[in-house]
């Protein structure tokens, strides 16, 4: 069973695809944080402070009339602007004479960075996992394995097991390489300022529950290529499922988005209850709802297999 | 004891709205122990059906496929340690090297290092071993396949075609290779629509047509079952020859250039007598070849090895 699983690993370590991705992975991040360093600059208290009084000063001038404002650099005729002191005006000029220029790296946006870097992740995850057993499928190595281990659920669940652990490896390494690109940009060009123990913790929930997604998409990914016997039918098929039901069925269904899979993974991903607008679920149900998907889907996939032939 | 025992197999594919493809119609076959056992059949006889239903990668229809004892739908993990096979092209992982893939197998059953290196030199394959597979051309693809197969140093082989794809010194070699497993006391179970290689390097045939056996035993004996016997007659007067041998009372048919006499060859001194005596001497007398070609042809009733 050992034997089996450090196998299956190695396999899906040898794959082309997955260098290809970990390039990839490597690149982007690097170009992420060359960007975000040049991009933000440090900022001296004493200049923060005047910052903020010119900016106070800007939004004044706007609700009085005193300075006519401007607009992607064109005047605008102070006649046609809503009356000073009504609320439209404040609105107006909040926008108008802009906010503080601040252009520091906040460290504590991290959390909201790595939240967005979920969505990649778990279409990365879902490819791994549906191109190791496709390519199984295609170049007939399962008939090769089953000759040597011919108990199909225990070969079927050993490839997974490996798909998902490379999978949540390859997020959680990716993640914490985009969190050290960064972080020059946090210290040198930033404010560390409320990335206090609370926020670590939050940070750390985000990453946990990132990375069961991660896992479970892998799962998912591979168990629709299996029962398929084809990379591209799982492609296919996601994409179809989540671009077009998924998607119709969410945006005409409020109520109904609680029990769509992409519902559940916004309210685990957000971390709060009905979090991104998913009316009545929780984080704790959104991730049972998940796993039971994963898992039956799993399930089913083994059961398919035991009883197919295989070519 | 047998080694392979089918009984009644029969094995049907589903097709959609069609009515099913019967590869396999209730084949009884019975392998025993030690030496090579050549599996014979024309494309989409059943001959690699059978192997998949052996090695249970296929859920047969009905009856019963029992090998090294036990049943090999439910029991085979019991003995697939002294199995080795290779069904059709063999499945390999591109991205390894040839010694990788291997090592990899082994290790499931506990198969180190040396044994790998040592399969490697037994194929032909130890200089190319640390290429990857994707670079492999198709003979040392089979190559491959046939190392994963003897890396269990196993008590059987089962090898579907294992000579596909390799040039003339290649099949010679699988050739001497199988018969040196055989005569190690070992047994080889190997599948051929290729009759010449079944004759050279085979103790045992069982002729597989349309799902069924239609001949099992002893090549000789196959052999003997199914080829016309007689002898090949060539002198210079064949219509001369051919009357004294009926006067002797000898059935003959008269060929293009030669006769043929339906006598066993323990009788062609009868033949040399009665041409003798009538003063016409013979350039040539030979028994009539039987090729498994021949046999195979009859049994099979095919005439281009086309099933259905
Ligand atoms: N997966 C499958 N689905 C449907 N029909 C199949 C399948 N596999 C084999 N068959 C059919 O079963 C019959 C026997 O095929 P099989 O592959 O066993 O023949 P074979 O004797 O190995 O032929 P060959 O010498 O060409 O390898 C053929 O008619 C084939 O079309
Ligand atoms: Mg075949």
């Amino acid at each position: 069973m050992r034997a089996l699983a450090a196998g299956e690993l190695r396999r899906v370590l040898a794959r082309r695809m997955l260098r290809v991705l970990t390039l990839l992975a490597v690149a982007g991040i690097t170009v992420a944080g060359v960007l975000t360093f040049l991009n933000t600059e440090k900022v001296t208290s004493e200049q923060l402070v005047a910052r903020t009084q010119a900016a106070a000063a800007r939004t004044a001038a706007c609700e009085a009339g005193t300075d006519p404002p401007e607009v992607d650099g064109r005047g605008i005729d102070p006649q046609r602007l809503p009356p000073p002191g009504s609320a439209e005006r404040r609105e107006f000029c909040r926008f108008a004479a802009g906010g503080v220029d601040d252009p520091r790296f906040k460290l504590t946006t991290l959390k909201g960075i790595l939240q967005g870097t979920t969505a990649p992740l778990v279409v990365v995850a879902w490819l791994i996992g549906a191109s190791v057993i496709g390519s199984d499928w295609q170049s007939r190595t399962i008939t090769t394995v089953l000759t040597w281990e011919p108990r199909r659920a225990r070969v079927l669940l050993t490839k997974a097991f490996a798909c998902v652990v490379v999978a949540s490896a390859f997020a959680l390494l990716a993640q914490a390489m985009l969190s050290l690109a960064l972080l020059p940009s946090a210290y040198l060009h930033g404010t560390t300022a409320g990335a206090n123990g609370d926020w670590l913790l939050s940070v750390l929930g985000v990453l946990l529950r990132g990375t069961g997604l991660v896992a479970i998409a892998a799962a998912v990914g591979f168990s629709v290529a299996s029962i398929g016997r084809n990379t591209a039918a799982a492609l296919g098929i996601g994409f179809a499922y989540f671009l077009v039901i998924e998607n119709v069925v969410g945006s005409f269904l409020e109520d109904f988005r609680r029990w769509l899979v992409l519902g559940n993974a916004i309210v685990l991903v957000s971390g709060q209850d009905s979090g991104g607008e998913v009316i009545g679920r929780s984080v704790p149900v959104a991730a049972l709802y998940l796993t039971a998907v994963g898992i039956g889907l799993l399930a089913v996939a083994t059961m398919v297999f035991r009883r197919r032939d295989v070519a | 004891m047998a080694v392979i025992e089918l009984t009644g197999l029969r094995k049907e594919y589903q097709r959609f709205r069609r009515p099913p493809i019967v590869a396999l119609d209730g084949l009884d076959l019975s392998v025993p122990d030690g030496g090579v056992f050549g599996f014979l059949g024309p494309n989409g006889s059943g001959k690699t059906t059978t192997i998949r239903c052996l090695l249970a990668l296929a859920r047969p229809t009905a009856g019963d496929c029992r090998v090294l004892g036990v049943d090999s739908q439910t029991a085979l993990p019991e003995v697939i340690g002294r199995i080795g096979s290779m069904v059709e092209t063999p499945g390999l992982f591109p991205a390894m090297t040839g010694r990788r893939n291997l090592a990899l197998l082994g290790r499931i059953q506990g198969i180190g290092p040396a044994a790998v290196a040592a399969v490697l030199e037994r194929v032909g394959l130890a200089e190319r071993a640390d290429d990857p597979v994707r670079n492999y051309s198709l003979g040392m693809r089979q190559r491959l396949g046939i190392a994963i197969a003897l890396l269990k140093d196993p008590q059987l082989l089962v090898l579907d075609e294992p000579a596909n794809g390799l040039d003339p010194a290649g099949i010679k070699e699988v050739r001497e290779l199988l018969r040196g497993l055989g005569a190690e006391g070992r047994t080889v179970f190997v599948s051929s629509h290729l009759l010449s290689e079944v004759q050279q390097t085979c103790d045992r045939v069982a002729v597989l047509a349309r799902g069924k056996c239609v001949a099992a035993g002893p090549v000789d004996d196959v052999l003997a079952a199914g080829g016309s016997h007689g002898l090949v007659v060539r002198l210079g007067d064949l219509q001369a020859g051919r009357a004294a041998l009926a006067e002797a009372g000898i059935e003959s048919l008269l060929e293009a250039d030669h006769l043929r006499v339906a006598l066993p060859p323990a009788e062609a001194e009868r033949v040399t007598r009665a041409l003798v005596h009538k003063g016409l001497y013979l350039t040539e007398l030979r028994p009539e070849e039987v090729s498994l070609e021949a046999v195979f042809l009859e049994l099979t009733g095919e005439h281009h090895g086309e099933a259905q």
